[in-house]
């Protein structure tokens, strides 16, 4: 936008120790495609915490700015990214919106800083940037004119730390140690049994189990192990669902029966987003057992794991 | 990420990206090396080579990463820990790469002090457990095999158990895997994967290579914790070649005396074994490593240590009764084993008990009982593949070594002749023949009748005849060439007589007695025994020989010497009978020189009647049955020379008409040129010379019996005869041999004693000359410039034979006849022969006065 | 030139075989260029297969116990030759077994055996005594039996003192040989009862001293070497002999 305008008035958000905070680095979620390999940057802020910071507002040299009121707001929002041939986002909920005014109207001599402080807001979802939808927070400080306003936008990251409220599984903590056990077969032709260590899992944690051969008259070529992540939004009948997944090869040629199989895989390393659950979209993580044999052919099976972010 | 098509592009690519990880390596880029390595590990994965080129693809890698592995332990805890590493490699998606890079970081963080051994290990392991596929699994385990091998020097019992579990559960899985690659592929290729199998044997068996190096002397570990999962793993794999080779292994790697302790376990899992696997091949590696032990350790405290090591088991020490037990229950347990599976079997244990209870015929007994029975049961149907088999167990080289076991074994193994009469009947021959040849190569002397006559038993199918040949056409053949005195070879024969030779007793009875055995069992071969009575007469003679000779010795004894003597020869002459009476007419020349020998012989014994006997005997023979008559010819000239060296007869004046006798046969020979000779030969028979043994000596020995009348007599008869000849060179070269007679004569004495004069002599050399000159005319234009000059010569020999000389030819050839292609220089014949004596009376006129009197 | 002598085998009907020794030695193929069998020689296949593996050259003359013909050579049937003449450099060699040699051995008898044939060497056998002479410029080869069979001949005499010739040495060779042998049988005598008690292994004594000789013919000279087995060893003697 300020392509088009040369702005009378430069406005920085600054926030408090911003430099020193922790930061994310997301894929741009620009759609061209040497875009997406940028990686953008934005400070960490967990639920509860207040954000605070400080706005400057220049003024060119030697000019003076008029103004209806400078206003900062901190602002959640969920938005659909391409809802039914729509390109642009569309704001489907702000779940969170908090202001307070800088200044009131008045004309701007030269530049001159305003501090905000939020205190401790309460950030109801992690951030997110999906194929289909954005959940976003960020810090808007806006110029009020008689004229176009003028806007600013300071966007910064929220992870939640299993949150109760969010996560309703992972509260009920005895199902967390509960082992999950899967018997699968195609019949006549193969017969596994798959474990997993337990069905709910910490972004850095290790998924750990095994696969039991109980028949195999498949010729396996291999076995992966991925993990899928499925984004879903809107409502029926226009829900919209992607999923990202990550492939693990787990076994390497054809075992005999009675082989046990290892399963073994780091989520840590992995950028995965927790499971979630909200209005307008959900995240939900599934882990996809697939046997791929001789002709190609792929045989698999999915089982919904939830993931949650959990305090180092 | 991908893989070569090739085995050179890959291994190509692996050196780049090994070139590219050392250069990250460099400069620290962990993760940038790393990549590389996971892109060269790719290249593992490729289904495309064949086990060879994997592994030669494997070497290559396995070097690669032995550059990161140094990085990783020279870098660890300065830039990175070697426990996040552990984790970060996990992250490839691929898993092979992933396990290869893991099992080298995992080995690298071994190094390290504070690293948790016993969790990485067991935790590699079961990962590995990711690659089921045959040959990538094989050989990622064969890696882990060999990045760990260096952390198993352990010295508390505890750990080393734990590195013995860690490598046996890798060898299980590795052995599960080898078996499964027979699998692999169409069933067409089955043979293709046997043998890439057997390509990759060495991967497995570097487990138990590695085992062996940990175990130490340790038998408790190996008999507990090693053996039982190992022996365990071979009988659960059900596979042929497996099992074969595992045990093979287990056998070569692990001490001799592990294996003296743990016997019985062995021999049972060779029983549980797939039938398909050959029992003979893991019996005998077995057994030679048991007899290695002997061999190896001929230190008798070493031996009892060994030994100590069975007690840990056996109640029973005695290594024979463990593998007997084994045998029983073979057969129990295994009766679809054929004598061709049997026999190595049985042929292991013999090696066995012969190299530890070298005396212990019992065993052996016990063995072939066994296999006889065998035999037995499979009836007749023994074919011929199993011939060798058979063949290396009676004849192993371990039983003819020793040869006093080995007639140990001949007498006193009854089983021994029960399994060999049970073969064939040219197997037997065969073995028979050998037996013989063991014998005779070690002149083994037989002096007891039961030894020899069990010896002929086991011999005895060289008396029955091959049937087949009667039957034949060649059959009138073979009767005529023996009709006419041609001798056949018969090499099973000749050892049957050679056999003979090896009797001995110092007893003269007993040894004839021997001698007699040997006559009555051949005497069921027939017409053979043609080629045994020389034999079986000539060692009467040497037993005559004896006799004499003890006599002499030791003059008390002659009396009763004397009597054994007449009683050898009544056998001597029974045998001569028994010969007559089954070939007859084969072999008269034959029979005429053993009388006539036996009779000479008889003479020299002082025993004048009986050598009169046996000399008629051969005038008999001469007279009804020598037709030949050039076999007549030197039959008398032989008779000639048997006489006059006879000392003994002139009792009864049996040497008078003896010699009358040969002379009258002599002088009535067919061929006036058979006379001639013989009659001036027998004229010896009048001139007694000296034999010097009896001490006798010319000039010095007055009673030399010699009538020069009767000698001058001979010689005018043979002259009448050769005047007579028809023809004119031999009556010529009759002539001129007759005058060497005279020479020999005229040398030995003067006219007063021997009636050879000089007048006769001369009379003699004229009446030639005369002779060639009458047939000059004939001869003159051939001979005028000399003979010499022609290529061939000729001459005639001792018994009138022609001999021509072809200087192309260094042996000349001879023939009975004058050739008419060869007749042309006949003439000079007696005109040479006449000159060459004539010089020799010429030189002789320097050395003997007397020989000036002879006009030449 | 290399001409191997061999007589008097009597294989099997006397002898075994050729001892173990003298086979290690001639045993060899193409060195040997060619062989004369002087009689009693022909009748055991593996004695013959044996001379025919030394060289494929070979001599035979009859002796008393040969056939008529040769063995070996079934079809043609070529009769022995009871005597034959070799050619070897410069030397005519005249062969014969002897056995109609009469008196038997003599040597005047065999010089003129030489003359008839006119040869400058005779090669005899028969006597199971290895011999080798100069006479009247011949020379004459007996090289005994090569297998140390059993000869009907006179024994030689057992008194070492009434013989001063080459002869009495060897058998007062074999008289030291005795009491090792004498051992081997005291140990064999467990079993016998009265009579041998005293007596000693006196089978020795009727065997022959095994023998054979080699020619080295070159040009007019001719190195004639004498093999005996003494006391299981092996005894070279060398004589030379030049055609003048």
């Amino acid at each position: 936008m300020a392509l088009f305008f040369k702005a009378p008035i430069d406005i920085e958000i600054l926030l408090d120790g911003e430099e020193s905070r922790k930061h994310v680095e997301i894929a741009n979620s620009s759609d061209s495609p040497t875009a997406r390999t940028l990686k953008d940057r934005y400070p960490i802020y967990e639920d509860g915490e207040s954000v605070s910071g400080r706005v400057t507002l220049r003024v060119k040299e030697g000019k003076k700015l008029e103004h209806l009121g400078v206003k900062v707001s901190l602002v959640g929002s969920v938005d659909l990214l391409k809802s039914n041939g729509e390109s642009k986002k569309r704001p489907a909920e702000t779940f969170l919106s908090l202001s307070a005014d800088l200044c009131p109207h008045g004309e701007l001599m030269h530049s001159q800083n305003f501090p905000f402080h939020f205190k401790d807001v309460e950030k109801r979802y992690e951030s997110y940037r999906g194929k289909n939808v954005d959940v976003s927070y960020y810090v808007k400080v806006t110029v009020f004119r008689k004229s176009t306003d003028i806007v600013k936008h300071k966007r910064f990251w929220c992870l939640l730390y299993n949150r109760d409220a969010l996560l309703p599984a992972v509260s009920s903590t005895p199902a967390d140690a509960k082992s999950v056990k899967l018997n699968i077969g195609i019949e006549n032709c193969l017969h596994i049994e798959f474990e997993y260590s337990k069905s709910q899992f910490s972004l850095k944690d290790v998924i750990v189990g095994r696969i039991y051969f109980l028949l195999t008259r498949l010729k396996v070529k291999h076995m992966e192990l991925s993990v899928i992540t499925r984004e879903t939004c809107g409502l029926e009948p226009n829900q919209l669902s992607d999923s990202t997944s990550i492939r693990y090869e787990i076994m390497d040629g054809s075992p005999v029966k009675g082989e046990t199989i290892p399963i073994r895989l780091f989520l840590g390393g992995y950028d995965l987003t927790p499971s979630s659950q909200s209005n307008y979209f959900s995240i939900k993580n599934y882990l996809s057992l697939v046997i791929i044999d001789d002709d190609g052919r792929r045989y698999f099976k999915q089982s919904e794991i939830m993931l949650y972010r959990k305090r180092n | 990420m991908s893989y070569a098509e090739t085995i050179d592009q890959a291994v190509t690519n692996c050196k780049q990206q090994t070139i590219l990880m050392q250069r990250c390596l460099v400069q620290d880029k962990l993760m940038d090396a790393l990549k590389h390595a996971s892109v060269m590990l790719t290249e593992l994965r490729s289904p495309l080579l064949s086990p060879k080129q994997y592994y030669e693809l494997y070497i290559s890698i396995y070097d690669s990463l032995s550059i990161l592995s140094t990085y990783f332990v020279e870098s660890h805890t300065k830039r990175h820990h070697l426990a996040d590493l552990y984790e970060l490699v996990q992250y490839a998606g691929n898993i092979l790469p992933r396990l290869y890079l893991m099992i080298t970081v995992g080995s690298a963080y071994l190094q390290s002090a504070d690293a948790p051994r016993e969790e990485i290990f067991k935790d590699m392991i079961e990962m590995c457990k990711g690659v089921q596929n045959p040959i990538r699994g094989l050989f990622l385990r064969y890696y882990l095999s060999q990045r760990t091998k260096q952390f198993f020097q352990a010295d508390d019992s505890e750990a080393k158990k734990a590195n013995v579990n860690f490598i046996i559960t890798n060898f299980i899985e590795m052995n599960k895997l080898w078996v499964r690659l027979q699998h692999q592929g169409p069933l067409r290729e089955r043979e293709q994967r046997t043998r890439e199998r057997k390509e990759l044997k060495v991967l497995i068996g570097a487990n138990l290579v590695r085992l062996s190096q940990i175990v130490e002397m340790d038998f408790e570990l190996y008999r507990t914790e090693i053996l039982p999962l190992i022996l365990d793993q071979v009988v659960q794999c059900r596979d042929v070649v497996s099992q074969e080779y595992l045990l093979d292994v287990v056998c070569q790697v692990f001490p001799d005396e592990f294996h003296l302790g743990t016997l019985s376990d062995l021999l049972t899992t060779i029983l549980k074994l797939n039938p398909a696997v050959p029992i003979n091949k893991v019996v005998l590696t077995l057994v030679e490593r048991l007899n290695g032990f002997v061999e190896r350790n001929t230190d008798v405290e070493d031996l009892t240590r060994g030994l100590a090591f069975m007690s840990v088991e056996e109640g029973d020490k005695n290594l024979f009764f463990i593998f007997w037990k084994f045998l029983s229950q073979m057969s129990e347990e295994r009766p679809d084993l054929s004598l061709q599976e049997l026999a190595p079997v049985i042929r292991g244990i013999l090696k066995l008990t012969l190299r530890w209870y070298p005396d212990n015929i019992s065993n052996v007994d016990v063995l072939f009982k066994f296999m006889h029975e065998k035999c037995k049961d499979y009836g007749k149907a023994a074919s011929e593949e199993l011939d060798s088999l058979f063949h290396d167990l009676l004849l192993a080289s371990e039983i003819k070594s020793d040869t006093a076991f080995f007639m140990k074994l001949l007498t006193e193994c009854d089983a021994y002749e029960g399994l060999l009469s049970a073969q064939n009947l040219r197997l037997q021959k065969d073995c028979a023949n050998e037996i013989l040849d063991t014998l005779t190569y070690a002149e083994w002397r037989i002096t007891s009748k039961a030894e020899l006559e069990k010896i002929l038993q086991v011999c005895g199918s060289l008396f029955k005849s091959t049937t087949e040949k009667a039957s034949s056409s060649l059959m009138l053949d073979e009767e005529s060439e023996l009709d006419s005195g041609n001798w056949t070879f018969a090499p099973d024969q000749e050892k049957l007589a050679q056999l003979t030779h090896l009797c001995y007793n110092k007893s003269i009875d007993s040894h004839s007695e021997l001698l007699l055995t040997c006559r009555n069992w051949f005497q069921q071969s027939g017409k053979n025994i043609i080629y045994h009575s020389p034999a079986i007469l000539a060692n009467y003679w040497k037993l005559i020989r004896r006799c004499q000779l003890r006599s002499k010795k030791k003059p008390e004894t002659r009396e009763k010497l004397h009597v054994t003597m007449k009683q050898l020869f009544k056998h001597a002459s029974r045998i001569i009978n028994d010969l007559y009476n089954a070939c007859g007419a084969g072999c008269f020349d034959l029979l005429y020189k053993l009388n006539v020998q036996t009779a000479s012989l008889a003479d020299q014994c002082e025993l004048s009647d009986i050598a009169y006997d046996f000399f008629s005997q051969a005038f008999t023979i001469f007279e009804e049955s020598l037709s030949d008559s050039r076999i007549q010819f030197q039959a008398i000239v032989n008779m000639a020379q048997t006489l006059q060296k006879t000392r003994n007869l002139h009792t009864e004046s049996y040497y008078e008409t003896l010699i009358t006798r040969c002379t009258l046969h002599g002088s009535k020979l067919l061929k006036k040129q058979d006379q001639c000779r013989a009659v001036y030969t027998c004229s010896h028979l009048w001139w007694a010379t000296e034999i010097s043994p009896l001490g006798e000596e010319e000039g010095v020995t007055e009673s030399f019996f010699r009538e020069g009348k009767r000698v001058l007599e001979c010689l005018q008869r043979s002259l009448r005869v050769a005047d007579s000849v028809m023809d004119n060179v031999q009556s010529c070269e009759l002539m001129v041999e007759i005058l060497d007679r005279c020479c020999y004569y005229y040398i030995h004495g003067d006219e007063t004693s021997t009636h050879v004069g000089v007048k006769y002599i001369n009379g003699l050399i004229e009446l030639i000359r005369t002779n060639l000159d009458s047939s000059a005319l004939e001869i003159n234009p051939i001979l005028g410039d000399g003979s010499k000059n022609t290529s061939d010569f000729t001459y005639i020999g001792i018994d009138g034979s022609y001999i021509y000389r072809n200087p192309a030819s260094s042996v000349a050839t001879v023939y009975n006849k004058a050739t008419p292609s060869k007749a042309v220089h006949l003439e000079s014949i007696p005109v040479e022969h006449f000159n060459r004596t004539l010089q020799y009376i010429r030189d002789q006129k320097d050395v003997d006065d007397r020989f000036k009197a002879i006009n030449v | 030139m290399l001409l191997l002598a061999l007589s008097d085998a009597h294989i099997p009907e006397r002898a075994i075989d050729l001892p173990h020794k003298f086979k290690k030695l001639i045993g060899v193929p193409n060195k040997i260029e060619q062989v004369v069998l002087l009689g009693n020689c022909t009748k055991s296949y593996s004695f013959v297969k044996f001379v025919e593996h030394i060289s494929s050259n070979i001599v035979v003359v009859r002796g008393e116990f040969d056939s008529k013909s040769l063995p070996s050579t079934k079809n043609a049937r070529e009769e022995i030759p009871l005597s034959t003449i070799i050619k070897q450099g410069n030397f005519t060699i005249g062969c014969c077994n002897g056995y109609t040699v009469v008196p038997k051995s003599d040597p005047l008898a065999l010089l003129t055996l030489a003359r008839q044939l006119d040869v400058d060497i005779i090669l005899w056998g028969g006597t199971h005594n290895v011999e080798a002479y100069t006479l009247e410029g011949k020379f004459f080869i007996n090289p005994g039996t090569c297998t140390g069979a059993f000869s009907t001949d006179w024994p030689p005499s057992q008194d070492p003192e009434a013989e001063p010739d080459k002869k009495t040495d060897e058998t007062g060779s074999f008289a030291d040989a005795e009491p090792a042998s004498a051992a081997a049988a005291a140990a064999a005598a467990v079993d016998e009862t009265n009579e041998a008690e005293t007596e000693s292994d006196d089978e020795a004594d009727t065997q022959s001293v095994s023998s054979f000789c080699l020619l080295d013919i070159q040009g007019s000279t001719c190195t004639l070497y004498i093999y005996t087995l003494v006391e299981g060893e092996v005894k070279v003697d060398k004589v030379v002999y030049n055609k003048s």
